[in-house]
């Protein structure tokens, strides 16, 4: 993520990027800082004002997740100090800061957008960003534990309407691969050019760079089976993981295979 | 008592011993989290950025640019 153009380009002008690094070198003054805000965990990331507070420790991964948290982030922390002091407050501002932040989920927007009567640019910002809630949490339905074939297919149906819609998720929405995955499925099925060209660059091109970081693991793994090659055990143990690894190369590779024979017959 | 519990409280003289060592925090060599730490910063993500490392400095940036900080902790040693 912070090795893309596109992350760089909007820090450079929206944010001050501090990467506070554990070296474990003696006497390097704030090297421990990570305690500080109560992180358990490498990497971290979060949100602090020119005090160092923070903000929020809640950054979602996705770029335009941290386009709107930083964008949001002076605006929530006034807000919320003049919450504190017992003052009142502008409910719109603070629906959409909260918002922003991550803090709501797709009934918290709903009912907001309606009670509030929030019109216009900020109406459409809102929905924009309820449209990936929704898509989010029917990403975490369909994928999560516990998750039926029937919510899977749900979950394409919901998709596929929602394209047929006019709806579209922004750039570098977290649901991104989800939606797209769900597109190119709806679409193989019934036959829709449109909906699977418009996910299938990106699902393949997810494809490719998954297998080249697989198959980026697979020397270490070889060389490990010659170092520790005396080691009955450990050969075992290497061997066992390297198998794993092996198949999922082989199980994406069909999948591209497959992905590239759908679009082959749709271009026809 | 049983002849676990007889051979448990025979073992605490030599638990007593250990427990200095067992307590002792773990090293780090120098040399080889410098290395690390220099290594880290010909990274890709770390180059082609503007990351500032100093607390103080990024500090002192957000309150000329009014720009919050974006704080990413990360690590250069194996724990």
């Amino acid at each position: 993520m912070f090795s893309k153009q596109d992350f760089q380009d909007w820090a450079s002008d929206n944010a001050v990027l501090f990467a506070s690094v554990m070296t474990k070198i003696e006497g390097r003054k704030d090297d421990d800082l990570l305690r500080t805000y109560e992180f358990r965990g490498f990497p971290s990331l979060a949100i602090l004002d020119a005090e160092g507070n923070a903000i929020t420790k809640k950054v979602s991964r996705d770029l335009f997740s941290m386009k709107n948290v930083v964008a949001a982030a002076p605006m929530y922390a006034k807000i919320k100090a003049e919450i504190d002091d017992g003052k009142e407050i502008d409910e719109k501002a603070w629906f959409m800061a909260q918002l922003a932040m991550g803090e709501l989920d797709s009934n918290d927007v709903r009912e907001g957008i309606a009670d509030l009567g929030i019109t216009g640019d900020e109406k459409a910002k809102a929905e924009e960003m309820l449209f990936v809630l929704e898509m989010g949490e029917l990403a975490s339905k369909s994928r999560g534990r516990g998750a039926t074939e029937a919510d899977k297919m749900a979950a394409c149906v919901a998709v596929y309407e929602a394209f047929k819609a006019g709806k579209r998720l922004p750039a570098g929405a977290a649901p991104e691969a989800f939606v797209d995955e769900m597109l190119v499925d709806a679409a193989k099925d019934s036959g829709d050019k449109k909906a699977f060209f418009f996910a299938y660059d990106r699902v393949h091109e997810r494809m490719v760079e998954r297998i080249a970081s697989l198959e980026g693991y697979l020397p270490r793994y070889r060389a490990d089976l010659e170092k520790f090659k005396d080691n009955k055990a450990r050969v075992a143990r290497i061997e066992q993981a390297l198998g794993r690894l092996e198949q999922m190369i082989a199980d994406t590779k069909k999948e591209l295979t497959e992905l590239e024979a759908a679009a082959e017959k749709l271009r026809s | 008592m049983t002849s676990l519990t007889r051979r448990g409280l025979a073992l605490l003289p030599l638990a007593a011993l250990l427990v200095p060592e067992l307590s002792a925090q773990r090293t780090f060599d120098q040399e080889q989290m410098k290395a690390n730490y220099a290594e880290m910063q010909t990274h890709s993500w770390f180059t082609n950025g503007d990351w500032i490392t100093d607390f103080a400095a990024a500090k002192a940036k957000a309150r000329e640019t009014g720009r919050p900080i974006f704080a990413y902790f990360t690590r250069t040693y194996a724990p």
